[in-house]
């Protein structure tokens, strides 16, 4: 659906992308990852064609979209992450406003998001809090009713409830066929609802695949708490199995599967199991540590 | 139309207190018309001891020609070559600099309209607010005239009506383009009012007023168009100013980044 080829973006002397190779399916959750400044902004920009990428390709949907931008903006919904609205317009203004340049706009859902995330319709945009925003730009980008939802820093701001209203929502419009291009440095949250990821520092993809792929890469491990001290020669040795710890509290790297890894602790006296795999998070910090020494 | 309706209702004030200024201004200078015209030899008197030399020549060209040279001083120059004027590097500046101001730029570009079309739906409809308010009250200033016993051929009314108005359509669409450029509304606002009071301060000086801007829509532009001299010099360049700067609008707000 999205398919980016060697995109690179200057601003003047200072290169902020260089040469992203990106692919994203249809009806994907993807996740975009990366810390500030790592150039998600500008990629996303780029797609839009708000800003002109120095080289590159970009493929929406098929058609060639750095010469078109509008055949890209057609195709797509944005919410942006660091926006200003139009202050002096209602909440049900906006969204009008917005979903009017839409041709397939649903306005019947836009009001219906914003009555399900509690946004005041009436109320001046001036007067809406940070969350209350982002919840707005959220709804105009689902109303839309775009193949493509482009989502900058969905989440931020957002409480647990709300999160958890936005999750719901994006899952079921990828299951309806749409492609959630899912930027944000929120890594827990894009571990929790993204399909795919890719981690971007300073303009350069890290690494792209799929969150299970991702996970599966680094090893897995549990925690286990026994009724009684072990020692390191009490418990099972595999080449498979590396224990780490002492007395009652013991942690187990494996590789394989979990339930291979829980059969071979059947003899002992376990009193508790805690999965303690590696996050996201993790890998995250493992990349950028790498990167940052090289 | 939303992008117009949307363009309208931020500068609603803007364009509301411009309209009620210049019908205010249409109003007192057409009805103290018969009062001044019953003093024209006190006022003459009292211009000749001021040391504006362009005043002196506006007090005795409006002896000279009477309701005409009033109206294009009042009417034209005033309330078109003044007024609108500074309306127009106001509303030109807001065009697309006001955006990247206030950081919406981002969420606008990303809708699924054609930069070209935004621009050359904002210009158009800034002009028609500057236009329209500016082209009602010359209906008025006529209209008014005639009730007084003052009449003035429509043509000649509305070719120097025509000819004003494209003077304020080329500033207006110069500092659009310049709104295009800008990351500040200030910026172009400051720049092009500020040439302009330079340019209206100069034509006050009786040794430079020559080279002023004012120069092409003032008195020795508009009496000449009753007897059918119409300035065309000074129309094309207008004309001119105008296309380039429709012109290099587009070809900016294509390439810009937001």
């Amino acid at each position: 659906m999205i398919r980016t080829k060697n995109l690179r973006k200057n601003y003047g002397a200072k290169p902020v992308l260089q040469g992203v190779d990106l692919h994203v399916h249809a009806g994907e959750i993807f996740g975009f990852v990366g810390p500030n400044g790592a150039g998600k902004t500008t990629f996303l920009k780029c797609l839009l064609g708000i800003v002109r990428p120095t080289s590159g390709t970009i493929e929406i949907a098929g058609q060639e979209a750095v010469g078109q931008p509008l055949l890209a903006r057609q195709r797509c919904a944005y919410a942006p992450g660091e926006t200003a609205l139009y202050e002096q317009q209602t909440g049900m203004g906006f969204l009008n406003f917005s979903l009017a340049f839409h041709l397939h706009a649903d306005a019947k859902q836009g009001r219906q998001l914003m009555e399900e995330f509690e946004l005041p319709l009436h109320q001046k945009v001036r007067e809406y809090s940070h969350g209350m925003r982002r919840k707005l730009l959220l709804a105009q980008a689902i109303a839309s009713n775009a193949d493509i939802l482009l989502l900058d820093e969905p989440m931020e701001g957002l409480d647990p409830e709300a999160r958890r209203r936005v999750s719901d929502i994006l899952r079921k419009e990828a299951h309806a066929g749409k492609t959630v291009f899912y930027s944000s440095h929120d890594l827990s949250s894009v571990e929790r609802i993204c399909d795919s990821v890719a981690f971007l520092n300073h303009g350069k993809i890290l690494e792209c695949a799929s969150i299970s792929e991702v996970l599966s890469k680094t090893s897995r491990a549990i925690q286990l708490i026994f009724n009684r001290a072990m020692t390191l020669e009490e418990l099972p040795r595999a080449a498979t199995l590396h224990w780490a710890g002492g007395e009652t509290r013991w942690s187990l790297n494996y590789e394989g599967t979990l339930a291979d890894a829980l059969f071979s602790l059947k003899d002992l006296p376990v009193l508790s199991v805690r999965d303690a795999s590696t996050s996201l998070e993790e890998v995250f910090a493992a990349l950028y540590t790498e990167e940052g020494a090289e | 139309m939303i992008l117009l309706r949307q363009f309208f209702c931020e500068h609603r004030l803007l364009v509301g207190g411009y309209s009620v200024f210049l019908l205010f201004n249409t109003l007192l200078s057409a009805f103290l018309w018969p009062d001044l015209k019953e003093n024209l030899e006190a006022w003459s008197g009292i211009a000749k001891l001021l040391p504006l030399k362009a005043v002196q020549d506006v007090v005795w060209m409006i002896e000279k020609e009477g309701w005409w040279a009033y109206f294009g001083v009042q009417q034209l120059f005033k309330s078109g070559g003044v007024i609108a004027m500074a309306v127009a590097g106001l509303l030109g500046s807001m065009l697309v600099a006001r955006d990247v101001d206030q950081r919406t730029a981002e969420f606008l570009f990303s809708r699924p309209v054609s930069r070209t079309q935004l621009f050359l739906t904002r210009w158009g409809a800034g002009l028609l607010f500057l236009q329209i308010p500016f082209f009602l009250t010359t209906l008025l200033f006529w209209g008014i005239g005639q009730s007084l016993g003052e009449s003035l051929a429509f043509s000649h009314v509305l070719l120097a009506h025509l000819h004003v108005s494209l003077f304020v359509t080329a500033l207006f669409t110069v500092t659009a383009w310049l709104s295009v450029v800008s990351s500040h509304q200030l910026k172009p606002a400051m720049l092009v009012v500020g040439f302009m009071l330079f340019q209206l301060a100069i034509y006050m000086v009786q040794d430079l007023w020559s080279i002023s801007i004012f120069k092409m829509i003032d008195l020795d532009r508009i009496l000449p168009i009753r007897y059918g001299d119409f300035p065309w010099w000074q129309f094309l360049s207008f004309l001119g100013t105008t296309l380039t700067g429709l012109f290099a609008g587009i070809f900016c707000i294509n390439r810009r980044d937001f």
